[in-house]
């Protein structure tokens, strides 16, 4: 005798959409059977039916989490294995992502001649966005890593991984992520500035950069990002800053800044067709140029700086 | 978090595997979730219903329970039974069980 109807149709049909689909029908027959039973005993002992199923499907509760525990599946996106590298990676990239691709874009808009303020905005709005694309992917790519079963990013814990002093003088794994990842970016921007570019004439791209450095520069700079990216796997290696790190660590960032300052200042890295399509005048170009330059200069010589203060304080 | 939730709290955690050592103890006589949920109730052992049903379904996964759709009955109902595995880790969680019993009852000088 079936004695719920309607209700426990769609409440049963909630519960088993969300397992797999093999095991549906079987769950469904059984939880649908259970429910009748829970009903049946109710009624029996006096209650309306309809409260009775009421107070059934209440007691069972949101048909999400009861179809989590039939099919075994975590109810977390990220869980204690890898929450700590996650937020590291997450953090890193954050820091360091959008303010460079804000920095690109105030450089653009100097180059464009475009007033102080529209350049702030678009920077600020061009930083936000780039922040939320970081958080999603960062966190899509971790949900799955953490989804397979027996994958642990890294070794797994020995007492040999105490950090020898404070732990945020070592090489974690969160760091290598990041450093990895702004190699690639820094590699998609020198390969998407010349098919990707938002400025046209007669109906074809202009590329941002020179399109002869193609046959020149461009692949040196691109090999010298694959360089930083391998730099970073055997920075983990070794697991902590040393001399030699740091000294190699210095010729990978002059490898890339001063042949790109070089370009800059004598006025080979922009592509000419490119500045005449936004309209720039040759002051701005210059400015432009200048402060550019300066900015990759900075950055250059912090992380040189930070990398060599690291591995003496280390000594 | 007040006394009687920091109870509950800790009750449960202190019962959270006893229900499957109930249910293979209690599915050696065959049985279906609700009828099993009332038998481990009257046995003293009090577990929600969107507990065990799927846990249910996660033992005789790992091959600790067998099971066979029974249409004889007014209502068709899936019946499970211990099987010889779940016997055997039955009979291991039992002797555990007993073990952590008498540890206790040294800890605290005989009276636990």
């Amino acid at each position: 005798m079936t004695t719920t109807g309607d209700l426990t149709t769609r409440y049963v049909r909630r519960a088993v959409d969300a397992v797999p689909e093999g095991r549906r029908a079987d769950i469904g027959a059984e939880l649908r059977s259970s429910i009748d039973d829970m009903v049946s005993e109710r009624v029996a002992s006096g209650e309306p039916p309809d409260a009775a199923e009421r107070d059934v499907l209440n007691e069972l509760g949101d048909p999400a989490i009861l179809a989590d525990r039939y099919s075994g599946r975590p109810a977390y996106l990220i869980g204690p294995r890898h929450y700590h590298v996650w937020r590291e990676t997450l953090v890193r990239l954050l820091i360091t992502v959008p303010p460079i691709l804000a920095l690109i874009v105030v450089a653009a808009g100097i180059l464009d001649g475009d007033g102080f303020g529209a350049t702030v905005g678009s920077a600020f709005e061009t930083g936000v966005t780039t922040a939320l694309h970081v958080a999603v992917w960062t966190t899509l790519a971790y949900a799955i890593i953490d989804r397979r079963r027996h994958t642990t990013l890294g070794q797994p814990w020995t007492i040999d991984r105490l950090p020898a002093t404070t732990p945020t003088r070592e090489i974690t794994a969160g760091e290598t992520v990041a450093g990895i990842a702004l190699a690639i970016v820094t590699a998609g921007l020198l390969i998407g500035q010349h098919f990707l570019s938002g400025v046209t004439r007669d109906g074809e791209r202009l590329p941002v950069l020179d399109p002869d450095l193609w046959s020149g520069w461009l692949p040196v700079l691109l090999a010298v990002l694959v360089g930083h990216a391998v730099f970073e796997i055997v920075k983990r290696r070794v697991g902590r800053w040393t001399l030699r790190l740091a000294i190699g660590n210095a010729v990978l960032d002059a490898a890339f800044a001063v042949p790109t300052i070089w370009l800059l200042v004598t006025d080979r890295l922009f592509n000419a067709a490119y500045l005449n399509a936004v309209g720039a005048d040759a002051t701005t170009i210059d400015r432009a140029t200048t402060a550019v330059a300066v900015v990759i200069a900075l950055v250059i010589v912090w992380d040189i700086g930070e990398a060599f203060v690291k591995a003496l304080r280390r000594r | 978090m007040d006394w009687d939730d920091l109870l509950r709290t800790h009750l449960q955690e202190l019962r959270r595997g006893t229900v499957v050592v109930a249910s293979l103890a209690a599915l050696r006589t065959p049985g279906y979730g609700y009828g099993l949920l009332q038998d481990l109730a009257s046995a003293g052992i009090t577990v929600d219903a969107n507990t065990l049903y799927p846990l249910l379904r996660r033992l005789e996964d790992q091959g600790l329970l067998t099971s066979e759709w029974d249409t004889t009955q007014s209502r068709p109902r899936k019946m499970y039974r211990t099987s010889d595995a779940g016997e055997r880790l039955l009979d291991a969680l039992l002797r555990d069980l007993s073990g952590v019993h008498a540890a206790l009852i040294s800890l605290t000088g005989g009276t636990p």
